[in-house]
């Protein structure tokens, strides 16, 4: 496990098999960090390829990084020598360009490329260009949607938590399974704390905690199934928008007290 | 986790290496009983091979720092570090012949590793995994020029005993160029403060230089005896020089005085025969001449080669771990010498450098080595580890087509006589041979 | 097709280069015609001429050893007027002044054919590694550059780099009928002086194997992977964004270092 960032930001992960709803869970993780008090400068990433956290979190479609990169490789390619001094200058700028300033946090959305090609570099750059964007953040909230892979290549390398979510069918806690395995074994990606989360629990909880400990993952909660979550996603109405008191955001608030913000 | 201090687990570690050194032990003794130049080459070579894992079984026993590395990752430094190294692959290419290995190839599928994995990949996960290998103070990894041999340093980080053993794999870049050799060479800097720390033996570099000085000494000498196996007929056979060149000069110790002796008597072996018209043995004269395009059939060499040379007179002229291009190390500078000794261990190296690629180094050494040392038919064994290779042999056949050479893709396991049993080769080759009008 | 009708020209201006130095430069005309050709050499040329291999001990003279330098390359265009047919340029010792010796060698060998292409690229690249085509003379089988040695019996006989030279276009000649001019350049002067070649046999080297890997293409074989960055049409795009990296990476550490103090 890996040691704090050195400028004190806490970086939080989130991923999981497809469907088991991270995009609302992480909705409501940013919800309640912003309304902690205590989160500080909060920056919610959107690793997303479908911009899903735009409309969890009511915020308006912006610049992304995927439009980021594509620049870059057009410049690269096609630029003369000034354009491309100037590309080296104002790389941070056009980062800091793609952020949404929300009213309580930050959501910066990475989106996806259209060029074909590995381009490594470039992503480092933008990695580089993101690290030191973070560094004006106290605490960051990644979701994950693409992947473990997507965050180490394209967002950061290290994280202070990494929150797997499942829902309680054997397919999630296979992935979960998986992911552990990606942290733990081959090192994937940096992280201190590692833990898993149930979400859309609809009873069964002692045999949830079991199967949490029978694949190594330490639970760290259980956020119950809440059909208003799946009617807001529906309509497309803001997940933040829940109820303060809603049994999922209750839940969500004690995990991101107990693991997040302890 | 492996306890340097318990004294049955390092036992247990050394029964197996133990055991092959005496296997050695008692292939000296039969070699000392020829009088002939090349029983006393035979001699030689034994003698550098005990030597060298003596030292390693003394270091495990003794509590001496030693390392597992592999011959692509310029053993020239180790030898300057003077620092004692084996290989963990070592087993498959130098003793696959031992009576015993037949067992341990059970043991390998009894621990359930899967039957499609490279037989000199699955022997040293066996030996890992059941604690019979000597547990070193570092790990040096090896991460080309196959996904079996990558995989091979994954196990080692899942194993109880090696786990917490230090390692570091130097990465090999993917192309071929000065930028992919100094970016190699920084590797190997990487490497060497990585043994300074964790063994304590220091690199000197005027220590290097003559390590190095000494190497290209070998590897002259090495590439002299290359061109008198293009002698017709060709002075030895598939028991002398060959790949015994290649393990002299980079598994046992590179750099190493008694090496070069070895090539040096190798040589002056070589050239009498041919001043004096003698072709590899005096009893089955000299007919088909061939190119092994790959490594020898170690797991029964014994009852292949011989069967060749006596029954058809087919002589291995040359193979792929003979052949090789010659890279000199500059030793002018510590520079120089990371430069070429990457460049050397990245690109020169044999099956490395086949392997690794591209496939345009299967045709066009193909074509090279037809057209210099005469050959008659191109043998690609087709070992089952060796997938990468695998994918050229469509280009391997289209070139010996191109320069109206015969070749035979036999599909085998160079190993494991399991697999395709020595009799099912003895007949393709036979069959081949007949067809093509050869022998 | 004249992918390397730039080298060719390069070469003509290093010869002129090296005149220009002072080095000592010998020009030899030949007969163009194969039976003139072969006619006029005091040793045996075509396969089978040197049966037996060159031992140390026969050598009258070594060529282009790894210590003393090497650089080889053929050259071929379709434009058979931008070559000079049979001529033999030496810029340095030849083989009767070098007797006992290890030489630096380098061999330029320029091909052309109205109908030479991509198809006979690699012939005309194996033609230059002679085997045992040439009495007295044996190309090492060093695949990475031509390393040769020349045998006493074949000094005796008068052998020179006039000789090899003749008997390489004897020998690319008749086994590559679609050359119509061919002409030599040798350099034994000194290693700085072969391995300045090393420029142009790189680039020839880099166009030969694009040639190579086209051919296989054609055959249905694709020998690199798309993975291969050397082989990526964009790698100056990573290559400049690196340079854009480095430099951020650089002022961090300055900053870093500034604040650290």
């Amino acid at each position: 496990m890996s040691e704090a960032h050195s400028n004190g930001t806490r970086v939080v992960g989130v991923c999981g098999k497809g469907g088991t709803g991270k995009t609302a869970l992480t909705a409501m993780m940013a919800r309640a960090l912003a309304e902690s008090g205590r989160a500080g400068k909060l920056l919610v990433i959107d690793a997303d390829p479908a911009l899903g956290q735009l409309s969890a979190l009511g915020a308006k479609a912006n610049r992304t990084m995927g439009q980021i990169r594509e620049d870059i490789i057009r410049t690269a390619r096609a630029g003369n020598r000034d354009a491309k001094a100037e590309l080296a200058e104002k790389l941070d700028y056009l980062v800091l360009e793609a952020l949404n300033e929300m009213e309580n946090f930050t959501l910066l959305a990475m989106g996806r490329t259209e060029t074909l090609g590995c381009y490594c570099p470039v992503n480092d750059l933008l990695q580089d260009s993101l690290e030191k964007l973070s560094e004006s953040f106290d605490t960051i909230l990644i979701d994950g949607e693409a992947g473990l892979e997507q965050i180490n290549r394209q967002v950061v390398r290290r994280l202070d938590t990494l929150i797997v979510v499942s829902d309680p069918t054997s397919r999630g806690m296979e992935t979960a399974s998986v992911i552990k395995d990606m942290v733990e074994r081959e090192g994937i990606l940096d992280c201190r704390s590692l833990g898993l989360v149930f979400n859309r629990v609809a009873g069964n909880e002692e045999l949830l905690r079991e199967s949490a400990h029978k694949i190594g993952l330490e639970l760290f909660g259980l956020v119950p199934n809440d059909e208003r979550i799946a009617a807001f996603d529906l309509v497309g109405t803001p997940i933040t928008q829940l109820p303060a008191d809603s049994a999922g955001q209750t839940a969500v608030r004690k995990i991101v007290e107990a693991r997040v913000l302890a | 986790m492996h306890d340097k201090h318990n004294k049955d687990a390092i036992e247990k570690s050394l029964n197996r290496y133990k055991k092959e050194r005496d296997w050695f032990a008692f292939l000296l003794q039969a070699a000392e009983m020829m009088d002939t130049p090349e029983g006393k080459l035979q001699v030689k070579l034994l003698r550098i091979l005990i030597d060298s894992k003596e030292k390693v079984i003394d270091c495990s026993e003794n509590g001496k720092p030693f390392i597992a590395a592999y011959y692509c990752t310029a053993p020239e430094l180790f030898t300057a570090m003077d620092l004692p190294w084996f290989m963990i692959m070592e087993t498959p290419f130098l003793a696959a012949s031992a009576p015993y290995i037949t067992e341990d190839l059970e043991g390998t599928e009894e621990i359930g590793l899967g039957t499609d994995l490279c037989t000199a990949i699955r022997l040293p996960i066996y030996y890992i995994e059941t604690g019979q290998m000597p547990v070193p103070t570092a790990v040096i990894g090896l991460l080309s020029p196959c996904d079996g041999t990558t995989m091979l340093q994954q196990v080692l980080r899942h194993n109880s005993a090696w786990k917490n053993v230090p390692l570091f794999s130097p990465d090999p870049p993917y192309s071929s160029d000065e930028r992919a050799i100094k970016y190699f060479a920084n590797e190997l800097r990487q490497m060497v403060r990585f043994i300074e720390e964790h063994t304590g033996h220091k690199l000197d570099i005027d220590r290097l230089r003559e390590v190095c000085e000494e190497s290209n000494r070998c590897y002259s000498l090495w590439q002299e005896y290359n061109e008198l196996r293009r002698a017709v007929p060709c002075p030895h056979g598939w028991e002398i020089g060959g790949a015994q060149a290649f393990a002299v000069s980079q598994c046992f110790k590179a750099g190493d005085p008694r090496c070069t002796d070895w090539f040096r008597q190798l040589v002056e072996c070589g050239e009498e025969k041919i001043k004096a018209g003698r072709g590899a043995n005096d009893y089955a004269p000299e007919r088909i001449r061939l190119l092994w395009f790959d490594i020898m059939p170690y797991g029964w060499i014994f009852e292949f080669m011989p069967w060749l040379e006596f029954e058809w007179g087919a002589i291995l002229v040359t193979d792929m771990f003979s052949n090789f291009p010659y890279t000199l190390i500059d030793t002018s500078s510590e520079e120089t010498m990371f430069h070429d000794l990457a460049k050397r261990n990245l690109m020169d190296v044999p099956m490395i450098r086949q392997a690794r690629g591209t496939a345009e180094n299967f045709s066009s050494d193909i074509v090279r080595l037809v057209k210099d040392y005469k050959i008659d038919a191109v043998i690609w064994p087709g070992h089952m580890g060796h997938k990468d290779g695998a994918a050229t042999a469509g280009i391997m056949r289209a070139t010996c087509r191109d320069i109206g050479v015969p070749f035979l893709h036999i599909g085998l396991d160079l190993f494991d006589r399991r697999y395709t049993s020595v009799d099912e080769v003895k007949d393709k080759v036979s069959q081949f041979f007949t067809g093509m009008g050869l022998g | 097709m004249r992918p390397f009708d730039a080298q060719v020209q390069r070469v003509t201006e290093y010869v002129e280069f090296m005149r220009a130095q002072g080095r000592p430069t010998r020009e030899f005309t030949v007969p163009r015609a194969l039976d003139d050709l072969r006619a006029s050499l005091p040793i045996r040329v075509g396969a089978g001429a040197n049966p037996k291999i060159i031992l140390r001990s026969e050598t009258h003279v070594e060529l282009g050893s790894p210590e003393a330098g090497s650089c080889a390359m053929v050259l071929w265009t379709d434009r058979p007027s931008m070559i000079r047919d049979g001529a033999i340029t030496l810029i340095g010792p030849d083989v009767a002044e070098a007797a006992g010796s290890s030489l630096p060698f380098g061999q330029i060998v320029l091909v052309g054919g109205a109908e030479l292409g991509p198809d006979e690229h690699q012939s005309i690249g194996h033609a230059q590694y002679v085997a045992d085509q040439i009495e007295g003379y044996m190309v090492r089988s060093s695949s990475r550059s031509i390393w040769s040695r020349v045998s006493t019996q074949a000094a005796q006989k008068g052998f020179s780099f006039d000789t090899l030279g003749r008997s390489l276009m004897v020998v690319f000649k008749s086994s590559l009928p679609k050359v119509q001019a061919m002409e030599v350049v040798f350099v034994t002067s000194s290693k700085d002086d072969v391995l300045r070649l090393n420029d142009i046999a790189q680039v020839a080297s880099d166009i030969g194997a694009e040639i190579v890997k086209e051919h296989w293409k054609a055959r249905g074989f694709d020998l690199e992977c798309d993975l291969d960055c050397r082989s990526c049409h964009d790698k100056d795009v990573c290559d400049d964004v690196r340079k854009i990296l480095a430099g951020r990476l650089k002022k961090k550490r300055t900053a870093d270092a500034q604040r650290a103090s």
